[in-house]
């Protein structure tokens, strides 16, 4: 008998301490609980795989039949789903002779159950960096022809108004991108008519854009097949689960992380690897303190520091971490809290289940609290959340590197551009705070932190420049509109 | 006028104050009072790293709550070694054992700096603990700053320290008691309410919130907080948890406590 599992009654505690690793504010939490209540729709007979199966035409047993067996065909291609795993990490699906991947995405999907046990989808995706070296940043050069033709369409970047703040900022940086090449692209949330969607439509953070209740105007096969997706979540998470069914059937996929990127590819769905491009005139900007209580409890050489007008040596923070509760970090900060203890630092640890700041207007401060912390950082922290050790885009590259500060991280599956020693420090979690003693009092280790932080620029205003990012992704949108 | 805050007979066991004091009156003394009851064993580490603050005007205040087991002989002891260190330190006790609200309280009466940084005899700081607390506090309206924590001993880990909001305040206590506190918030407020089963902390931080007075978050990990399973707040206060909240709340009826 399949047991009706709530992600409370999860029985995998792997799953369970990824989910309450998760970054989650109290509007994410509103989603879960909405999602539950659609995969409780199914207790009543009705099908939770049917929301996902609407068209907005009728329905017919024979159309659902269908998009279930493209749907469990892109499934069997997937390489991070594992069907022994799935079995094994789930007694009652085993239990009750289903399919695993019927199971999954009929109610594994809502129910937020595992895809594969940790070990399997690390060694999955370690298998994804064999030969990332041959990745081409060649900037294409699209003709103006091209580009005219790019420019009469619309395009539409689609982002959750209720959403985390980090995939606001993420759809901005994308829209810039867009913006940066004169095509004609606007910012979007749910609150627009899912019947009106241009004809090129990118969501931004699907997890959070389709795990929404109202209407399921928008959780409809045929929106998906042509729409773009910007997945940001990572395999081996809840959210990651949650968005799979979407990655699989829709058109294509911009990936930021390498390996995910490959298995997307590897899967047959059309995927680019991107990530919004540096540009100089925007992070160099003279900023306003944002106001945000935190900036209180930081040191006045902090507060009065310009950094502009200053070096990276005289930054009054030796080591800057922000970042969500999870049992990795905290016990590297507890085994380590003498080394931080005797630093001028900034640790802003994020217990989850509690209301973030709330600010006053739309306006949401974090992302402009980051960057200020960041630039009075030496060295920005980088400690994995989930045991799946995932090149952290966001942290690593907008809030260290595009702000002068040196990234030192614990282990990172391989990034083709931000590589170990060369672009950043890296080093296993026990010799972390060595490395940073390192960097910050010796004068070798300041040398390097030098060197590394000027090859870190040079690949900013290079392979992972706005231009260039910005060519890439017309030319992977160009190949759309061409095939359609 | 607030009300006086009640004191209660004491005897001064040790009593030292750095020759000259009274004329140089250093302007940014801060005063540390340390509460004491039976935690003898844990007492010399907690005062070590008082004595090893960078923040270099300091008074401490032992108020020893008529500890049974002779606890009050060791803090006897480590001030005849370690007095010099402080531009005053006093160790006094109760004549009868009153709990550690009074014990605060008592600590706070005795003290004659303008910041009072409340540490319980088993806790630990950092070094730069004090310094930094001042910093983010004096010459501003805030009635307290408070860092960071470190869970050690049985149970390693971070605090659930974060910046002062009184909707997060209001579902549930997030900020220790070891903190720095101006004096004029803690008499404002009638200083620590006499609790007998534990949150005199988070009463008090309560009482600041209905006062409009806001606390200041360092995010720094710059104190340490033991966790044994037969501290006072697992022992006394796990079975009163809930007449704890009906009594938080009967007090403070903004907050939104739910029944474990």
């Amino acid at each position: 008998m399949l047991q009706r599992q709530t992600p409370r009654e999860e029985n995998t505690s792997f799953l369970r301490r990824i989910y309450r690793a998760l970054p989650l504010s109290e509007r994410q939490r509103q989603v879960i609980r909405r999602v539950v209540r659609l995969a409780k729709i199914g207790a009543n007979g009705q099908s939770a795989w049917s929301l996902f199966g609407r068209s907005g035409a009728a329905k017919t047993n024979e159309a659902e039949s269908q998009a279930l067996a493209t749907l469990k065909q892109r499934l069997s291609a997937f390489p991070l789903f594992d069907d022994e795993d799935y079995l094994a990490l789930h007694a009652d699906v085993r239990a009750s002779g289903m399919d695993p991947k019927t199971h999954f995405i009929t109610h594994g999907v809502f129910e937020q159950r595992a895809l594969a046990k940790p070990e399997t989808i690390i060694a999955r995706l370690s298998a994804y960096s064999a030969d990332l070296g041959g990745t081409s940043f060649a900037v294409p050069q699209l003709t103006e022809a091209e580009l005219a033709r790019l420019r009469s369409q619309e395009i539409g970047v689609f982002v959750h108004s209720r959403g985390n703040f980090f995939m606001r900022e993420i759809a901005e940086l994308l829209l810039a991108d867009l913006q940066a090449l004169s095509l004609p692209a606007t910012l979007r949330d749910e609150r627009s008519n899912p019947a009106a969607c241009p004809p090129i439509s990118i969501f931004v953070a699907p997890h959070e854009f389709f795990a929404q209740e109202e209407g399921t105007a928008w959780t409809n096969r045929k929106l998906v097949a042509r729409s773009l997706l910007y997945p940001t979540e990572q395999f081996g998470t809840s959210w990651g689960t949650f968005a799979l069914p979407y990655l699989l059937t829709c058109r294509g996929i911009l990936e930021s992380n390498p390996q995910n990127w490959r298995v997307f590819c590897a899967t047959g769905v059309p995927s680019l690897f991107y990530f919004p491009g540096f540009a100089e005139s925007e992070n160099g900007a003279a900023e306003e303190p944002p106001n945000h209580p935190l900036l209180a409890g930081l040191p006045k050489a902090a507060r009065a520091f310009d950094p502009a007008a200053a070096s990276w040596k005289d930054r009054p923070l030796d080591i800057l971490f922000i970042g969500a509760e999870s049992p990795l970090r905290e016990a590297f900060f507890a085994e380590h809290a003498a080394f931080f203890a005797a630093r001028p630092h900034c640790l802003y640890y994020v217990r989850l289940g509690e209301k973030p700041f709330a600010a006053e207007n739309d306006d949401d401060p974090r992302p402009a609290l980051n960057r200020y912390l960041a630039r009075r950082a030496k060295i920005i922290l980088n400690l994995h959340q989930s045991p799946v050790p995932y090149f952290e885009w966001h942290r690593i590259v907008v809030q260290g590197m595009w702000n002068g500060a040196v990234v030192v991280s614990d282990k990172c599956l391989p990034h083709p551009i931000f590589r170990p020693g060369e672009h950043y420090f890296e080093s296993n979690a026990e010799s972390i705070p060595e490395l940073m003693r390192w960097i910050l009092d010796t004068p070798e280790g300041r040398r390097e932190a030098m060197r590394v932080q000027a090859n870190a620029l040079a690949a900013l205003r290079g392979p992972a420049s706005r231009p260039a990012m910005a060519a890439r992704l017309a030319d992977f949108l160009l190949s759309f509109l061409l095939g359609s | 006028m607030p009300d006086p805050i009640a004191s209660v007979p004491i005897e001064t066991l040790v009593a030292f104050e750095e020759p000259h004091q009274s004329e140089r009156r250093p302007t940014d003394l801060v005063s540390i009072t340390v509460s004491l009851f039976n935690y003898g064993r844990f007492l010399e580490e907690c005062l070590a790293s008082v004595a090893a603050q960078t923040h270099p005007d300091l008074e401490l205040i032992i108020v020893d709550d008529c500890s049974t087991d002779g606890s009050e002989k060791v803090a006897a002891t480590w001030l005849a070694q370690h007095k010099r260190r402080f531009a005053r330190a006093l160790l006094v006790r109760h004549l009868q054992n009153q709990g550690l609200s009074q014990a605060r309280n008592t600590g706070f009466l005795l003290a004659n700096a303008d910041f009072v940084f409340a540490l319980d005899a088993d806790n630990v700081i950092y070094p730069r603990a004090i310094a930094r607390l001042y910093e983010a506090l004096a010459g501003t309206d805030f009635g307290v700053a408070y860092s960071q924590l470190e869970t050690f001993d049985e149970a390693p880990g971070l605090g659930y320290a974060d910046i002062w909001d009184p909707a997060h305040l209001a579902r549930g206590n997030y900020i220790d008691a070891m903190a720095l506190i101006a004096k004029w918030a803690w008499q404002k407020v009638g200083g620590y309410t006499l609790m007998k089963f534990g949150w005199e902390d988070y009463d008090l931080w309560c009482k600041f919130v209905e006062h409009g007075i806001a606390g200041v978050f360092v995010p720094e990990i710059l104190c340490r907080y033991r966790i044994r399973s037969a501290s006072m707040l697992r022992q006394i206060t796990n079975p009163r948890v809930v007449d704890l909240i009906q009594d938080m709340t009967a007090r403070h009826p903004w907050l939104a406590l739910k029944p474990p």
